[in-house]
């Protein structure tokens, strides 16, 4: 295992000055001829994100927890690089058992996230690029701050810690936007940008462009049959933090809402049998499983919608960047009470018509299941189904197969399906 | 005349039951062993012989347990927990929660009035609140695992066992043991801890009375007493809860034309 993340990591690194090159990428992406239009955006961008990450100098990238917003990195002329999502491509990869048992050698608990777990482990390897400065945003997930400390202690470099309020008020809001302000201060220093601000402005108008497309791809993914297949976009999830204030992410949500469009026009979904409709919560297992074969190919269930496709954010103002990114960090659905992610459970149940709710309960992670009795409870209250799975989205070491069928053949037979 | 025809495949038993007309004609309950397959046949064979029918009169079958994908002379399989709950309704109609303990699962399920399930909760990678954990423990013991509820009834003074795992509690049993505590103490100890896990389990999901108790270790009467305690509601024990899994299959298996 080592041996194949070694040899990946120095192939990698070899080819990473070609990869940069967005006609490269883009050409790597034509080649794949079978994905959807956005699909094969999203390809093009991993190709370039990973060319740039490897062939750019260290002072050019910024490692960052998922919500810390892209768009001040790129907006600050910085790459950013979320270890959290690295973790799931290694795990795509078949490569995380090795990346948690150095972590484990480290003395890491185990019954810390494999997320970050994971990514210690390939940090330690020296299988990451290499990073100038770190950005950590500490709720609610307070072991990502913990982890890109540590980092920026054992490599001697800058870390930004985002103190982030529990709540949304005016005040927190001011209070959030004067943390981000500072982070984009110290970071444009380094670079010696005293005219940050218009990079800033600029990614925040790509954000908005995004956004507005992924509004309008998100109206249409409400028709009925559902025009995506739901396991895709789930597995698109982390990409989607690297997207807002890129021009990629324009790009990405235009091929999407076009397609989907061309789909509802054409009547072709991408899954023709569509059975049971579900709601899918909080994330999935990255590496190789049945479950969406199981839930899609063999029971004919649809992925109608995943809670973190949601757009919950307004508009971004160019005037006020750093107190419009505040704003948008602290509506997040998973902060503040767990009513706020109850009621945008409840509204996307309703406008999507879904029959019932899957919510995967990761492993270690406090923040999305912490309060998973009170949302099994108000979802029963409101005459919605819930299925509890239990699982890790990385350490295939805590998947049961045979626990996880039966479990999902269940609740969709008690939705009505196959009986 | 076809006879629709339910078999359950667990862990530890496999079960086959024939219809006729609405009614339980015949069942067999045997071990399942290291071939679900070969289980399921010989399951289906002894019932035939009981019912006195031959295998070309029998009608749709549906597997369902564990072992129901290796069932593959099945017209379908379902899950066990869609059994269980048309099982018991079929039984008992007023039953609003069924608890199984099989073999190396647990699980609860509430039941609607039609027999469908409303909800379900099942253990997780555990084998601590399964008929899996009392063989260790009876085993532990030099006890037969059969005479192991009945032992338990005499206990005034139950000894605390560790729900959560079964190898630190089979660690536990051996240290009573050789402090000479009253084989039918921890027993009743043994129980408390099953009990406590299983219960807690069922809590997550809600406790709505009526309450059946079904599969292999509902035979106990020892933690059929303790979960009664745990649970502060009276249990409904079928005469053989050992084939409300197949009741339900078969059920399944008469609704197909």
């Amino acid at each position: 295992m080592r041996f194949k993340a070694d040899r990946a990591f120095r192939c990698l690194k070899l080819l990473a000055p070609i990869l940069s090159n967005p006609q490269v990428a883009r050409l790597a992406a034509l080649l794949n001829s079978s994905g959807s239009p956005h699909e094969r955006v999203a390809q093009e961008f991993s190709v370039r994100l990973a060319g740039l990450l490897y062939s750019s100098p260290p002072e050019r990238i910024v490692w960052a927890n998922i919500l810390v917003p892209s768009e001040l990195i790129w907006g600050l002329g910085f790459i950013p690089f979320y270890p959290e999502i690295a973790a799931a491509t290694i795990a795509r990869f078949g490569l995380a058992p090795e990346a948690l048992r150095l972590a484990d050698e480290l003395g890491v608990p185990r019954d810390l996230c494999s997320f970050h777990r994971a990514a210690i482990g390939f940090a330690e390897a020296g299988f990451f690029p290499k990073a100038g400065a770190f950005v950590a945003v500490n709720y609610p997930c307070w072991t990502a701050a913990v982890f890109l400390s540590w980092e920026a202690f054992r490599h001697n470099l800058p870390f930004y810690l985002i103190d982030m309020p529990s709540d949304f008020t005016e005040d927190s809001a001011h209070y959030l936007a004067y943390s981000l302000e500072e982070v984009a201060q110290g970071l444009a220093s380094t670079r010696g940008n005293r005219y940050y601000i218009r990079g800033i402005e600029k990614a925040l108008r790509l954000s908005n462009e995004a956004r507005s497309l992924a509004l309008e791809a998100t109206e249409m993914r409400k028709f009925i049959p559902s025009p995506l297949k739901g396991s895709k976009m789930i597995g698109h999830l982390g990409l989607i933090a690297y997207l807002f204030g890129s021009p990629y992410g324009v790009a990405y949500y235009r091929a999407m809402r076009d397609y989907i469009r061309r789909i509802i026009a054409e009547s072709r979904p991408e899954q023709e049998k569509q059975g049971a409709r579900l709601y899918w919560m909080h994330l999935k297992p990255f590496y190789s499983t049945t479950l969406f074969h199981l839930v899609e190919d063999e029971k004919k269930a649809v992925i109608v919608f995943e809670e973190h496709s949601s757009v919950w954010w307004e508009p971004l103002v160019e005037g006020e960047p750093f107190l419009s990114l505040a704003r948008k960090m602290l509506s997040h659905p998973s902060l503040g009470p767990t009513e706020g992610r109850i009621a945008r459970a409840l509204a996307d149940v309703q406008a999507f018509k879904a029959d019932g709710v899957i919510h995967f309960n990761h492993w270690g992670c406090r923040q999305s299941q912490g309060a998973i009795a009170l949302l099994r409870r108000r979802l029963r209250g409101e005459g919605v189904p819930l299925l509890e799975l239990e699982g890790d989205c990385i350490d295939e070491n805590g998947y049961q197969e045979g626990q996880i069928r039966v479990r999902m053949e269940a609740f969709l037979e008690s939705l009505g399906g196959g009986l | 005349m076809k006879y629709p025809v339910g078999i359950d495949v667990g862990s530890a038993s496999a079960e086959a039951l024939i219809l006729k007309d609405g009614k339980i004609l015949a069942y067999s309950i045997l071990e399942t062993g290291a071939n679900s397959r070969k289980a399921a046949e010989k399951a289906l064979e002894e019932a035939l012989e009981k019912a006195k029918i031959s295998r070309a009169e029998v009608g749709p079958i549906v597997a369902t347990g564990y072992g129901r994908i290796s069932v593959d002379f099945a017209s379908r399989q379902v899950t066990e927990i869609s059994c269980y709950a048309r099982g018991i309704h079929f039984l008992y109609p007023e039953v609003r929660m069924v608890i199984d303990i099989g073999g190396q699962d647990s699980k609860a399920i509430l039941v609607g009035k039609n027999g469908r399930v409303l909800d379900f909760v099942m253990n997780d990678k555990c084998a601590a609140g399964t008929g899996r954990f009392l063989e260790v423990m009876a085993r532990v013991m030099e006890v037969d695992v059969e005479k192991l509820g009945e032992i338990s009834l005499r206990s005034r003074n139950p000894a605390e066992i560790s729900s959560t795992c079964t190898v630190f509690a089979e660690s536990e049993v051996v240290s009573l043991i050789a402090r000479g505590v009253p084989v039918e103490d921890i027993a009743a100890g043994i129980h408390k801890a099953i009990a406590r896990r299983v219960g807690a389990m069922a809590k997550r999901i809600g406790v709505t009375p009526p309450v059946a108790f079904a599969g292999g270790v509902a035979k106990n009467v020892g933690v059929v007493k303790a979960l009664e305690e745990e649970l502060g509601v009276k249990l409904i024990v079928p005469e053989e809860p050992q084939i409300v899994g197949a009741l339900g299959a078969a059920l399944l298996a008469s609704e197909e034309g």
